[in-house]
C-alpha cells in the first residue's frame, strides 16, 4: 500500500501520480482513508472537501483553493481521471496541516498527524 | 306587699351575681382566682403563638425567596431573549456573507433567519443540487454561533430534495 498516516497503512485503490514533477493523489479516496468527506457540486464542478472542521472547494484546472473564505494556491492544477479528481498531494500538507513525506521514486506517501 | 317583692328580686339578682363570681373566686384561698390559667397553660399558649409567628415568618420567607428566584429567571429569560436577539442580529449577516463568497454555491438562492431564543439557525430558499445544499449547511454551522442548530429547508430549484 502507498499510502500511510502516523506509520497506519490507508486502504486507498488508486496509486500516486507523478506528472511534470508533482506528485497527484486521488482527492476522495484521501480525505475518506484520512477521516474526512468529500463531495462533488456539479453545476461549478467544485470538489468539496469537509475535514477537521474547514471547509474546502477545489476546481479542476484551478490551482486557487478555497479554505475556510481564504485562498491558497497549488503547485499544479488538480484535473479529473475517469472521474476521480487528482489533486498534487501538497494540497494535504498546505490546505489541512497534514505533515507528508512523499516518496516519488517509490510512490510512497506518508501523512502524519498530531 | 310590693316592697316584699322588691325585696326579693333584689336578693335573686345578688344570688345570680355570687354565683358567676365564684367562677374566679379564690375557693382555695391561694390568693389566685381559681379559673386563671395555669403558669403551663400559658407557657403552651406562649409556645403555641410563637410557633404560629415562626410558621408565618417562614412561610414569608419562603414566599419572599421564592419571588427571589421567580425573578432571577425571569432576569435569566430576559438576558437569554436579549442574549439570542443579539446572535440573531450578529450571526445572519455573518453567515450571509460566507454563503454569498463560496463560488460553488453560484445559482443557489438562500435565505437565513437566526432564531435566538430558540437556538435555530434556519435556510430557506433553492439550489442546484444535494452538494451545494450539504455545503450551505455546513457553512451555516461553522459560521453561526455555539450550539445552534440548523435546519435545511433548501430545496431543489425545480424540484424538491
Amino acid at each position: 500500500m502507498p499510502y500511510m498516516l502516523n506509520g497506519e497503512m490507508l486502504e486507498i485503490a488508486t496509486e500516486p501520480r507523478v506528472g511534470s514533477g508533482t506528485m497527484y493523489v486521488p482527492l476522495r479516496a484521501v480525505t475518506t482513508a484520512l477521516g474526512g468527506k468529500a463531495d462533488w457540486e456539479p453545476t461549478t464542478e467544485t470538489a468539496i472537501v469537509y475535514m477537521d472542521d474547514k471547509i474546502i472547494t477545489v476546481k479542476s484546472n484551478d490551482t486557487t483553493v478555497d479554505v475556510d473564505g481564504e485562498k491558497t494556491e497549488l503547485q499544479a492544477h488538480p484535473w479529473i481521471d475517469n472521474g476521480e479528481m487528482m489533486v498534487p498531494v501538497r494540497f494535504f500538507e498546505n490546505a489541512l496541516g497534514y505533515g507528508l513525506d512523499a516518496d516519488a521514486q517509490n510512490m510512497i506517501v506518508s501523512f502524519t498527524k498530531s | 306587699m310590693n316592697n316584699i317583692r322588691k325585696y326579693t328580686a333584689w336578693l335573686g339578682a345578688g344570688a345570680i351575681m355570687i354565683t358567676l363570681a365564684t367562677g374566679c373566686a379564690d375557693k382555695n384561698n391561694n390568693g389566685q382566682p381559681d379559673s386563671m390559667a395555669t403558669g403551663n397553660e400559658i407557657a403552651n399558649s406562649t409556645d403555641s403563638m410563637g410557633n404560629a409567628m415562626s410558621n408565618g415568618a417562614d412561610a414569608m420567607g419562603n414566599a419572599a425567596s421564592n419571588a427571589t428566584t421567580d425573578v432571577a429567571q425571569g432576569a435569566e429569560n430576559a438576558g437569554t431573549a436579549i442574549a439570542g436577539a443579539g446572535d440573531a442580529l450578529t450571526y445572519t449577516p455573518k453567515i450571509k456573507t460566507a454563503l454569498g463568497a463560496q463560488p460553488a454555491l453560484k445559482g443557489s438562492s438562500i435565505n437565513v433567519d437566526t432564531n435566538g431564543p430558540k437556538k435555530v439557525i434556519s435556510l430557506t430558499g433553492t439550489v442546484t443540487s444535494a452538494a451545494q445544499k450539504t455545503m450551505a449547511e455546513a457553512i451555516a454551522k461553522k459560521n453561526g454561533p455555539e450550539g445552534f442548530t440548523v435546519e435545511n429547508k433548501l430545496t431543489m430549484a425545480g424540484g424538491k430534495m
